[in-house]
Formats: C-alpha cells, structure tokens, sequence
C-alpha cells in the first residue's frame, strides 16, 4: 500500500479534477488557474521524497478535506461557495508546500 | 509506579527512588564502587529532556549507599545542521544550559567519550544481529555499576527511545555511533539510498546552495551550476544533510535504513551490558513529558500521551516492552500530534504513526532485536512497590519538622511585624466584598 501522504495526494488529484469537470462550462478562469495549479504542484511533488513522509500526512489530510468540501459545493450547485472553498484550498497547499521544506526538522 | 502524583510519598522523584530500591538496583552498589548514571542532557533547546533534580536524586542515593556517582553523556554525531553535543566542549556547554553541572547534580557531569569522542573501548560482538563490534564509550565501559537513568519518549529515526536506546545509542561513542548509524555501510548507509541529483536544479536554482555545501564536515556535497554531486561512496552517516538533502529531494531514505539503525542498537545495547557486567546494569524508564521525538533535537512536541509512570528493573526490552505497552494501551493526548495521526483511541500504536519520519515501519523493531541477540525477554510482569512514607522524601538537609527547624532563627529575625497595627502585624483593610472576584467575568469582560 502506497505512504498515506501519497493516498491524499492521489485523492486531492482525483477531487479536483472531478471538480473541474462538474463545473464545466461554468468554471471561472481564476478557479480553474488554482485548480490545475494544486494538480500540477502535486504531481510535481510526487516523485519527491516528502510526500512519503509521515509529516506529509497532516498536512494532505487538511487538503483532502478542503478539496472535497470544494466538490460538494460544485457537486451542489452552490457556486456562491467556491470561492471561500479554493481559498482554504490554496491556503491549504501553501502550508504543504512550507512543510515539504522541512525547514528546521531534525532527523537523528 | 504510575504517572500520578498527589503527595510526597507519590512524586516521580520519590516513585523513581522507590522503583530503584524495589527492583533491587541499589544492591548491586558497593562501597567506593565508581557508578555511572547514564541520562540524556538534552539538546540545545530541548525542554522535555529529564529534569535535573532525577539524577541529583539518584547521585545522593547512590553517596548514601557508599558509591561514588558521576552523571555522563556522550558526544554525538553531527546530525543536524546546527547540532549541540558533537565535541565535549558543545556538550558539556549544552548540559550546562539545560541544568547539568556539578553544582546542581553533587557529582561531576562528563562526557563519558571524552573531547572528539574516540575516548573508547572497542569490543567483539559474538552473534550479534547486525553488528560485528561496538566501541563503547570510556567512562561508561570503566564504571563499576551503570544506572541507565532514561527518558521514555519517541524517537525520528529510532521510533522509539528508551533504555535500549540510551545505552544502543547513548553509551556507545562518537566512533560507536558512526558504526551504529551504519556510517559507510554499502547498504544500509546514507551513501547506499536513491540519490537524485536530477530533482535539484544547482546554484543556478538555489540561492540557499552554499548551505547544502557546509552542512557536511567531511565536504563530500558539491553544488554544480545545475545539480549535485555527492560523495557518497565516503559518506560516514553523520546525518547533518539528510534533512537539506530530503527536502530538497536529492535522496531518499528506504525502510531498511530506519530498521537497520534498530537493529544496531539493540547490539550495542548487549555490548554495553555485556561490558560493564551485566549484574552491574540496572535500568529506570521515566516514562513522562513523552514527545514523540527525541531529547536529541532542539524543540520538544507536546506529549502523545499522558504521563505513563516510573519503571525499573535490568532486563532493558522488559522494560522498554511494558513502556510501549502502556502508550497503545493509554487515549493519546488530544491536540497532540496522536491527534494530526489520527492514534488517539486507546489500543493504538502511538510512536510508529507520530515520532518515525517514514510510514510503515514497527515501533517494536529494537526490542525484537533485543530479543534475537539475547540482549532480553519482552515477558515481563509488572509489580507495584510498596509506596514508601511520606517522611522518606522529607527536606534532607534537614527532616525535622519546620517549627523545630525555625523556631529559634524566627525568635532572632522575626519576619512577621507582630509589633505593628495592634499585632495585625500589616494595614489592610478590615472588610472586601469576596464574591465579587469570585464569578466568571466572560471573554473581554463579556463585551
């Protein structure tokens, strides 16, 4: 079985992708520009160490959580939602992307 | 002895001399025989490290009982960028700050590996698991008696930390520690996990790559305009670029790294023992203030579980065993890192999912070790001492009752003003409305 840090980072993929799709034609470019950016940073993330970790697990946890909360407003049709969803979204991924540097981690 | 305390007779200091006599340590001290009390000082920073006044407890008795108690550390490798015990002069300065001196403990504090940490005794390891020898720090390896005096609490790398790590780990010197940490194995070593130099971009990517250059003291990273190159094939595992390589995902560390490293230490654990005598050992786990990681890095993480309790005994995986044992049984702390992994239910494993950087690995992998190298047994049963009276822990300087002890100094200097405000001694005023104060006033005063 894959690092749970990984299981998240496919789940969050697998989210937001759907959430593109539900909203379709609907989608404003600014969700969009954030949505394909979480895919892109992650699938880049991937192939690092970090998300492996047991310090990555929090950490997706609180964005697979942001991300699903974000389809089941899409999924609603409460588009009034969204834009509170992807910023907890985005602030989300900005903790991630301060943890995976690690900065100040020891490891003896 | 539980975590719990609620008069004299029940404080931990009181509860880890009760364990010590109750499992029969302090008969193995004889008089004038030299006693090391082996105990991690804490890193720089560090704050859930044990506090002083155990050991200075633990040096009376041993005086009391006619030995002659020195409190030890040993340096360490570098492991980190800004590490704090690497020579014997960082460490008795660390040991200091954090309470460690001859002065507070009655006994001298000293580094049992000496200045560089190649102040050793090398011995053969017959049957060991993974290791062939170890190289056992001096002081430790001269003592008549070894009291491993341990903090019980997770550990990065190691998982857990326990009696089995702080003679595996602790006892062993610098020299040791490169050996235990697999330092130049071709497979288990730093130097034999994935390296990608492909995920860095160089200088020319990196305005922080000069510090990737001066974590190693042996200079074997060299940062390119590009990439990376890496001196591996020489890389003696002292750990300091592990975290400015992984983050910057130029290695990878593998499972058999982290197990590997356990297994190491239970073998030096035995060669320790075995060294000094094993009916010269005794063990205490303080199993309290239980970070998830170890006292050797510079922060401390609030408890993963509530105090556990003092142990004793001289069978190290018993004990380390019956630790573990606890900290499934027990709830994890709520808001802790038990919480963020999700291990806060009584029955589960607490250090495996909170203290280990990678997921998947057994929080018992030293004490299986143990087990194979015949260093101990994980049956163990658990007897509770007698509780001692609350006049054995009394002020020792001086146990008479404090009326005896003061009446004639507060007759010479009386501190009480009788001869004012008609023998009130104070003006104050007669009467106050104490109900007032005593109610609930609301966030910002209710506003």
């Amino acid at each position: 079985m894959p690092p749970k840090g990984i299981q998240n980072t496919d789940e969050i993929i697998t989210c937001c992708r759907d959430t593109e799709a539900i909203l379709g034609s609907d989608i404003e470019a600014d969700w969009k520009e954030v949505l394909e950016s979480v895919v892109e940073i992650l699938e880049g993330m991937k192939a690092k160490f970090f998300l492996k970790t047991n310090p990555a697990v929090p950490v997706t946890n609180a964005i697979k959580k942001s991300a699903a909360s974000l389809k089941e407003a899409a999924e609603a049709g409460e588009t009034a939602a969204i834009p509170s969803s992807l910023e907890k979204l985005r602030a989300d991924m900005e903790k991630l992307l301060k943890a995976a540097k690690m900065e100040g981690i020891i490891i003896t | 002895m539980d975590g719990r305390s609620s008069s004299l007779q029940t404080g931990l200091v009181a509860k880890m001399l009760t364990v010590f006599e109750a499992a029969g340590l302090e008969k193995k001290i004889r008089p004038n025989d030299t006693v090391a009390i082996k105990l991690h000082c804490g890193e720089w920073n560090n704050s859930s490290y044990l506090r002083p006044v155990y050991a200075r407890a633990l040096a009376d008795k041993i005086k009391e009982l006619g030995g002659r108690p020195f409190v030890c550390d040993t340096t360490t490798l570098p492991y980190n960028p800004v590490a704090s015990r690497v020579s014997g002069l960082d460490l008795l300065t660390t040991a200091e700050r954090n309470g460690y001196s001859s002065a507070v403990l009655g006994c001298p504090f000293i580094s049992a590996d000496g200045y560089t940490g190649t102040d050793d005794v090398r011995v053969d390891i017959e049957d060991g698991f993974i290791l062939k020898e170890a190289y056992i720090a001096n002081a430790i390896a001269s003592a008549d008696v070894l009291i491993a005096l341990s903090h019980f609490k997770g550990h990065p790398q190691g998982l857990v930390g326990g009696a089995i790590k702080n003679l595996g780990i602790g006892a062993q010197s610098k020299r040791g520690k490169f050996n235990v940490h697999m330092g130049g194995h071709p497979k288990y070593g730093l130097g034999a996990m994935p390296f990608h130099p492909e995920n860095y971009g160089g200088k020319k990517a990196d305005d922080d790559w000069r510090s990737l250059e001066e974590v190693c003291p042996y200079s074997l990273i060299h940062v390119t305009d590009d990439s990376v190159k890496w001196e591996r094939e020489k890389c003696v595992n002292c750990l300091a670029c592990v975290r400015p390589m992984l983050s910057r995902g130029i290695i990878e560390l593998k499972e058999e790294w982290f197990a590997s490293l356990n297994a190491a230490i239970a073998d030096a654990c035995r060669a320790t023992i075995e060294t000094v005598g094993r009916d010269n050992v005794g063990f205490i786990n303080m199993a309290i203030d239980i970070s998830p990681y170890c006292d050797c890095v510079n922060y401390s993480d609030m408890s993963i579980v509530p105090n556990l309790g003092v142990f004793a005994g001289t069978d190290p995986v018993a004990l380390d065993k019956a630790c573990i044992d606890k900290a499934t049984e027990v709830a994890g702390t709520s808001g802790s890192a038990a919480e963020d992994f999700e291990v806060e239910a009584p029955g589960t494993r607490k250090f495996e999912a909170c203290s280990i950087l990678l997921s998947g690995m057994c929080e018992e992998l030293q004490i299986n070790t143990g087990v194979k190298n015949g260093l101990g047994s994980i049956d163990y049963e658990l007897i509770e001492p007698t509780e001692k009276t609350a006049a054995d822990f009394a002020f020792s300087p001086d146990s008479r009752y404090v009326g005896v002890r003061y009446r004639k100094h507060f007759k010479k200097i009386p501190p009480f003003p009788y001869e004012l405000h008609n023998g009130q001694g104070f003006a104050r005023k007669d009467s106050v409305d104490l109900e007032s104060i005593n109610a609930y006033q609301g966030k910002n005063g209710g506003k």
